[in-house]
């Protein structure tokens, strides 16, 4: 009888546990659903060489935006040169509506002036922007888009893991289209016109 | 006796000028890179025509502080770039290193590569012997075009 009664206790204090373990992992989520949710989009102010830059600058124009890093050697240049093929191919009235940005998500390496030199070399007016590491960490995820640092076995250091999507959003940040790298050229080109034709 | 020597000698040469034959690249070139860029790829096909499969273990450049073979898998649509060990080149087949894949990754490059500048790469192979390459430096068209000759 007694035994069974501190088999009991043991019981309870069980339950206990996973009742809290439940509740724990219940306040988590609010948390957890953010990152999965749909992403919105979300106006920012982040830095040029030239000095601070937020979305809202862009009144009346919509902004296509990129997150990567210019050590970078593959992915990063080859998403510019697309974009940059994108802008360029649009009708001559709808180029000076849309803001190509790239945001470095690797301010220790990429600095506001690398990263303008960086950007004039793919010659389609790309804006290279950059801020603090918690600050790129939130807005990233507000638009749905995830990089990670990873040692890795190499002279670079570190690497950043990222996903490669184009963020099209209006100056407020509102997020109107996410279009994959893996896009096609026309595919991009005629969600920019429509998306561009239906701001003016 | 100096007869076997020489026979010796030519031998290993011809073998050794089989092995080179047998493994050959082509398409190679450098991208091109904004000149502050620290880091730049080399891609190419490597074209293994004998009947042993054959692996790239190491490259060597005097124009960056270190050169890696590299490749990129996308997992879930997360980029990542990750160091191999050997590019392996299977026997009578054609290895592509190519944007989004397999590279040559040159890290640290000592100054910045002009366009249509060349630049001197070797590639080690598992059997010792090397293989000298004068890579061009090209810009990247960008992603394939879906019917490109329209523009």
């Amino acid at each position: 009888m007694k035994v069974n009664r501190s088999l009991l206790y043991v019981g309870a204090l069980l339950l206990l546990g996973l009742a809290f373990l439940q509740i724990k992992s219940g306040l988590d989520q609010p948390d957890n659903s953010a990152t999965i949710g749909k992403p919105t989009g979300a106006p920012f102010t982040l830095t040029s060489h030239q000095g601070e830059v937020s979305l809202s600058d862009f009144e009346g124009q919509l902004a296509l935006v990129y997150f990567g890093y210019t050590w970078c050697p593959d992915i990063c240049p080859t998403s510019m040169i697309f974009m940059a093929k994108a802008i360029n191919y649009l009708p001559e009235n709808l180029q000076n509506q849309l803001q190509p940005i790239f945001i470095s998500v690797d301010p220790d390496r990429d600095t506001p002036d690398r990263l303008a030199d960086y950007v004039k070399f793919f010659e389609a007016g790309i804006l290279g922007l950059t801020g603090e590491k918690d600050y790129l960490a939130k807005l990233a995820k507000q638009y749905g888009a995830f990089y990670r640092y990873v040692e890795i076995d190499s002279a670079m250091g570190y690497a950043v893991d990222h996903t490669s999507d184009f963020y099209l959003v209006n100056s407020s940040g509102e997020l109107l289209a996410t279009l994959p790298h893996s896009i096609s050229g026309e595919e991009l080109q005629a969600i920019l016109i429509k998306a561009l034709e239906n701001q003016l | 006796m100096k007869f076997l020597r020489l026979l010796i000698a030519a031998s290993f040469f011809a073998s050794f000028s089989t092995l080179a034959m047998d493994v050959q690249v082509h398409n190679a070139y450098i991208r091109a890179v904004p000149p502050t860029a620290a880091v730049t790829a080399a891609f190419m096909d490597i074209n293994n025509q004998g009947n042993q499969a054959r692996a790239v273990v190491s490259a060597s450049s005097a124009a960056a502080d270190a050169i890696e073979l590299h490749t990129h898998t996308n997992v879930d649509g997360v980029m990542q770039m990750r160091q191999v060990k050997q590019i392996d080149l299977a026997a009578n087949s054609t290895t592509h290193l190519k944007p989004g894949g397999l590279h040559i990754m040159l890290i640290g490059l000592k100054k910045p590569l002009n366009m249509d500048e060349n630049v001197l790469v070797s590639l080690k192979l598992d059997d010792g012997s090397l293989l000298e390459l004068d890579l061009p430096v090209r810009k990247m068209v960008g992603m394939p075009h879906k019917n490109h000759q329209k523009h």
